[in-house]
């Protein structure tokens, strides 16, 4: 089947070129899968998983809010400006109020570290973004010392 | 490097793998180059993934032609493309230390987060010049979500927001309420006054760009809070239509279960507590769900059935069931899979010491997904489809008054001035991400990907023998992004084969592989022609995605130019006998005649695309 033979490697340039040599995104038949979600494994997302309690589904946002806020850094961007994104982050793994999460100080505080941000910007980030329950700076802080 | 054996000699892999890589306590890790066979539709001519860990990313094709990094669940890409697209999967296994395999997954990761990123900011600007000329031509309106779950009349206080109002009260005053309107007030202003305001300017190319948080946005937020403050204050009842609710037999709400609810509430009641302070600008959507869900539990504690949020986006894709029949796909297996998580997902709730935003908005898109296939299914009502996760984004209109304080063509010009924005932002991207088959597609970017991800920290850009060096240290050879043919996803697995650091190999055969090799008569003659054929197959229903065809001809090497003959003869009937129905169908038959017709010519030459694809197909078992 994977002869290198010149027709063979001219079928495929006409196919592939007769169509996207991609994956399509959202291909349609993906529709099922989205009625069901990934519901097989919605209960093994939300159960505690690791040493320190935390779930996969957890961990993931957490990496996910780590990596955001290392890119936003290291590309000079103030706090301020990363609130809307941050958002759009927090929503794709189900939290609306990631103010509210500690997860998400943490990883913030991860991301800091990763872009190499001196210890004053915990303070910085803190400030802008620590909500109202107060412990937002010791959080970013665990996270950047863990990071 | 030759070529490592497959999965049937993985502890011969292994001890390969331990000379291999740097020997610490650690598990051994793993970078997955993932081979995707062809098959008609997407990616017929292939497709490559790096699978890290739970997650799996892979350059996909973007309207309008651009080239944009994936990411997916890894258990949820082996599903569709090995089960619903059919296709074979080969995992080749690189091993890894634990510190490349860290930085390839934060280097695909950031990138794939600063694109989003990058595509928001354009979505963005389109929002604004659209409210824009809304103002521009009279009046505008926005959609606020969270809104849409509360009747528009208000309702009865209810004692559950009565007691959030008292708390809020006792923490910051009586007047904190007209002091945040007051907030909310002025910031609608500032964005109707969005005409005066300069435009962002771009970010350099690859980095991480300004929010963009124009005057759509802002007035969303503005009206958010509004909306939320007269909720808290005047009180307000959930839309019948807007919740669901799961009869006790589906969900029963005993003992443990209502005190992991009630646990749920007041989490989320001082939740909103805080949020009564939040700097955040878009917190009025954050109260406005948290109310309502504080609405929905306080149903669920009161009552005996559970009561959640629709939380169903507004531009969910929907499905009739007709449609769904004559994709090949039926409803009853979906529901089963479904129901079958509940329980499941139940005990994890009741469980668990502390219970995240996350968790509950897992249980309310479970519930969501539950009761829709069942409504469907007992009513024939079409079907709400929506991929990912659901959060609740109910939306209610709020409108804006007219803009008074700008001139018409003061408007007109802002809105000149976000068109030629929009433009030259769309020009940049579509250069950084234009897709090109031969020179820039999956293959090759996951290459440039790669290579950008295994150099240390400030060598971008380094000279060749420096980045040639990286990548053999880290995965135990080089490859050049887009060289000669590697460009084709078969030729890029070949060659990561036998230049990368591969100890293991892993095939996933496709669902329909896998289910004849599950059969109990497998391997007799009467199962292999009964399954050879769309007609007799127990293993494949005609699905109207696929092109017309007779024959599978992917397992069938030796007489496939002669089954590949056959289709051609059958997909050019079929394509005649759609020709008249044209007027009825659109040229759906005739096109799918046409494109069977296609398909079959390359097996006249030995040579398999089409394999059939799925509706619906069960999950396999989870990846190594």
């Amino acid at each position: 089947m994977r002869s290198n033979s010149t027709v063979t490697l001219a079928v495929l340039l006409l196919l592939g070129l007769a169509s996207a040599g991609c994956s399509i995104s959202a291909s349609s038949a993906s529709i099922s899968d989205s009625i069901a979600g990934s519901s097989k494994s919605v209960s093994d997302s939300i159960s505690s998983s690791s040493p320190d309690g935390s779930s996969k589904s957890e961990q993931a946002y957490r990496e996910d809010v780590r990596d955001f806020t290392a890119a936003a850094a290291r590309s000079g961007r103030p706090p301020a400006d990363v609130q809307s994104g941050l958002s759009r982050v927090a929503e794709r793994h189900g939290v609306t109020n990631w103010e509210a999460d500690a997860a998400t100080f943490v990883g913030i505080g991860e991301g800091l570290r990763r872009a190499d941000q001196k210890p004053i910007a915990v303070r910085r980030w803190a400030d802008e973004l620590g909500g109202a329950s107060g412990s937002a700076e010791s959080l970013i802080r665990q996270g950047y010392d863990a990071g | 490097m030759g070529r490592p054996r497959r999965r049937a000699v993985g502890a011969v892999a292994a001890l390969s793998l331990a000379a291999a890589v740097p020997v610490s306590a650690e598990p051994p890790r793993f970078a997955d180059f993932v081979y995707v066979d062809a098959n008609e539709g997407s990616a017929s001519g292939g497709h490559v993934a790096l699978r890290l860990g739970d997650r799996t990313y892979h350059f996909g094709y973007h309207e309008p032609g651009v080239l944009r990094l994936d990411r997916d669940e890894s258990d949820r890409f082996a599903h569709v493309y090995s089960a619903l697209e059919n296709r074979n999967l080969e995992m080749l296994r690189i091993a890894v230390s634990a510190e490349t395999f860290d930085r390839l997954r934060s280097s695909f990761n950031e990138r794939y987060l600063t694109e989003e990123q990058e595509f928001r900011v354009v979505d963005g600007l389109l929002r604004d010049r659209a409210l824009l000329e809304d103002w521009r031509d009279g009046a505008a309106t926005v959609a606020v979500p969270g809104a849409g779950y509360f009747e528009p009349s208000g309702g009865s206080p209810g004692s559950v927001l009565e007691r959030l109002r008292a708390r809020v009260a006792r923490r910051y005053g009586r007047d904190v309420v007209a002091q945040r309107r007051a907030v909310a007030r002025r910031e609608l202003s500032a964005a109707r006054d969005v005409v005066s305001t300069p435009v962002p300017p771009l970010a350099a190319a690859g980095r991480h760009p300004p929010a963009g948080y124009g005057a759509h946005d802002r007035a969303v937020d503005a009206a958010a809070l509004l909306m939320a403050l007269s909720v808290l204050e005047d009180g307000a009842s959930l839309r019948g239509e807007a919740v669901v609710e799961l009869a006790a037999d589906d969900f029963a709400l005993d003992a443990p279960v209502r005190g992991a609810l009630a646990r749920v509430a007041e989490q989320i009641e001082d939740d909103l507590v805080d949020s009564m302070a939040s700097r955040r600008p878009d917190v009025g959507i954050v109260l406005l769900v948290g109310m309502a869900r504080l609405l929905a539990l306080g149903a669920t504690l009161e009552g005996d059935r559970l009561v959640v949020l629709d939380v169903f986006p507004p531009d969910a894709v929907v499905l009739s069931v007709d449609e769904i029949r004559a994709r090949g796909g039926r409803l009853e297996p979906l529901a089963e899979d479904l129901r079958d998580e509940l329980p499941r997902l139940r005990e994890v709730l009741v469980r668990k010491a502390v219970l995240r935003e996350a968790d509950y908005a897992a249980l309310e898109a479970l519930v969501n997904r539950h009761a829709e296939i069942e409504r469907s299914r007992a009513e024939g009502m079409p079907l709400r489809v929506a991929p990912g996760r659901l959060v609740p984004s109910r939306v209610a209109p709020y409108p804006l008054n007219p803009l008074t304080n700008a001139s018409h063509e003061a408007l007109d010009a802002r809105v000149h001035e976000l068109e030629s924005r929009e433009r030259a932002l769309r020009e940049r991207l579509d250069r950084a991400h234009h897709y090109n088959l031969l020179g820039h597609n999956c293959v090759s970017e996951l290459f440039a990907q790669i290579e950008r991800a295994v150099l240390p920290p400030r060598t971008v850009g380094g000279d060749p023998a420096e980045v040639e060096r990286a990548s053999i240290d880290s995965l135990g050879g080089y490859i050049e992004p887009g060289r000669g043919l590697d460009f084709i996803p078969f030729r890029a697995a070949d060659r990561v084969r036998v230049t990368y650091r591969v100890a293991d190999q892993v095939r996933l055969p496709s669902h329909r592989r896998r289910a004849r090799t599950a059969m109990e008569d497998h391997g007799t003659l009467e199962a292999r022609l009964r399954e050879s054929n769309v007609i007799t197959s127990t293993v494949y229903a005609p699905n109207l995605e696929d092109s017309a065809f007779l024959f599978f001809t992917d397992d069938a090497i030796a007489a496939r130019p002669l089954l590949g003959a056959a289709n051609l003869m059958y997909a050019l009937g079929a394509a005649v006998v759609g020709l008249p129905q044209v007027p009825l169908d659109g040229g759906r038959a005739l096109a799918s005649g046409l494109r069977g017709a296609f398909w079959s010519l390359p097996e006249l030459a030995f040579w398999n695309v089409r394999k059939g694809s799925y509706f619906y197909a069960p999950r396999a078992a989870s990846l190594p």
